[in-house]
């Protein structure tokens, strides 16, 4: 199982990762973003997602997806 | 009934193990009878008669071993002593050398052996490192004002300064450095340690081996609030596999016996080695509180009683400490200073 599958998630944004202790208060598209990478979808699908559910353009929802999946790295919860 | 004597009773903002452990071996047998031993009259345990039965002054460790034993063996005719759980830095050496001594006279302890006890010495640290696969960061031992900045300048800032025993600070330049190097040196004397600082969370595991390569027991936990000493205070359960398997073999390959903590620096994967501790750790009783009781277990291995190993807890439970007045009378002060024993409970106030 890898780190973002363990991370414990519940449906206000609170997310604890179990490894390291560390805790995160996500917004409702982060959780969305979280939730659609542990299905293994890739930036592209994550964007349209993003896009229809947040009203916001493919090109950002896809900028914001990629600098997301960054952050997720950075913390090592990405390889 | 057994009657377990435990150190290192001075519940304060730096707190020591003892309270802890008394704590952890009343929720596993009420029945057990707690006996603090202490340094100081004013040790918060001294008066914490709901977790300690009954306190003595202790002579202090470095005035020789006769003066303890005799004062153990005073406990043992006077009330019962089945077993000894030193948990102070200082004390451990002469409780290690002399624990079959203790055993001879019907006192039983849990300890490493001396070779396994040299193994925390901040110089032996990078070749047990080596040995478990991790990491010890780079640490330089100066003895003056001189080699301090020979260091600083090789180590680069920020790095920590640090007593051979006690004490660690971060420092960011020199002036800084020098203080605390002053302050260290005064307190505890020489060596001092500066070391190269590594970048990660500051990850603790607490277990017991066995002696002969088993664990009886692991819990790790993060350090959510420390003390401006950098003592634990708040807390957070975690289950890092890398972290636990370290802690397994570090008892596997040096079949430890007795209680530890493992200190560590954690960066994902990349784990450093901080410090090894070859005793329980102030925060025992979070272990005891997520369901895995070491004290009992240790005091079980000595009686050579059956024990579980089960280590499987939940990530994500807090340990919260916090303070709290205990009102106690002058007959309890008095009782300690001239008799060097707390009151038997119930006295106070007659």
């Amino acid at each position: 199982m890898n780190r973002l599958d363990m991370l414990a998630l519940n449906e206000k944004g609170f997310a604890f990762d179990p490894m390291s202790g560390e805790s995160f208060s996500l917004n409702e598209s982060a959780v969305k973003m979280i939730t659609l990478i542990r299905k293994e979808e890739d930036a592209k699908s994550i964007a349209t997602r993003l896009s229809e559910d947040f009203d916001v353009s493919f090109n950002d929802a896809y900028t914001d997806a990629l600098e997301f999946m960054e952050k997720l790295k950075h913390h090592g919860l990405m390889d | 009934m057994k009657s377990i004597a435990i150190s290192g009773i001075n519940d304060t903002d730096n707190p020591g193990p003892g309270v802890g452990i008394a704590r952890s071996l009343k929720e596993s047998d009420s029945s057990f009878k707690t006996i603090g031993l202490s340094y100081d009259i004013q040790d918060p345990g001294n008066y914490m008669d709901f977790v300690i039965d009954k306190s003595y002054v202790m002579p202090y460790p470095t005035h020789g071993w006769e003066g303890v034993k005799e004062r153990l063996l005073y406990i043992k005719e006077r009330i019962g002593l089945d077993m000894v759980m030193p948990s102070l830095d200082a004390e451990l050496p002469m409780y290690i050398k002399y624990q079959d001594e203790l055993s001879d006279l019907g006192i039983k302890t849990l300890l490493p052996t001396t070779k396994q006890f040299n193994l925390r010495a901040k110089d032996a640290l990078d070749e047990v490192s080596k040995n478990l696969g991790i990491i010890y960061p780079k640490i330089l031992k100066v003895a003056s004002i001189r080699e301090l900045e020979i260091a600083l300048k090789e180590l680069e800032f920020p790095c920590v300064v640090k007593g051979n025993y006690y004490k660690a600070y971060v420092v960011h330049n020199t002036a800084e450095a020098v203080k605390r190097y002053s302050e260290i040196s005064n307190e505890w004397g020489f060596p001092i340690l500066v070391q190269k600082m590594v970048q990660g969370e500051e990850l603790n595991v607490v277990g017991v081996g066995d002696g002969k390569g088993a664990v009886l027991g692991l819990v790790a936990a993060k350090k959510t609030t420390t003390t401006s000493l950098g003592k634990f205070w708040n807390g957070m359960s975690i289950v890092h596999p890398r972290l636990l398997e370290v802690a397994r073999e570090f008892v596997k390959h040096y079949q430890w016996r007795g209680p530890f903590e493992l200190e560590c620096m954690v960066d994902g994967d990349t784990i450093y080695m901080i410090e090894i501790n070859p005793r329980f750790p102030a925060w025992v009783y979070f272990a005891t509180g997520v369901g895995i009781n070491l004290p009992e277990r240790a005091v079980q291995l000595a009686f050579d009683e059956a024990y579980s190993t089960q280590s499987e807890y939940a990530a994500g439970k807090m340990m919260i400490r916090y303070t709290y007045e205990k009102i106690a009378d002058v007959s309890d002060l008095s009782n300690l200073a001239t008799q060097g024993e707390s009151l038997n409970k119930g006295d106070a106030n007659e």
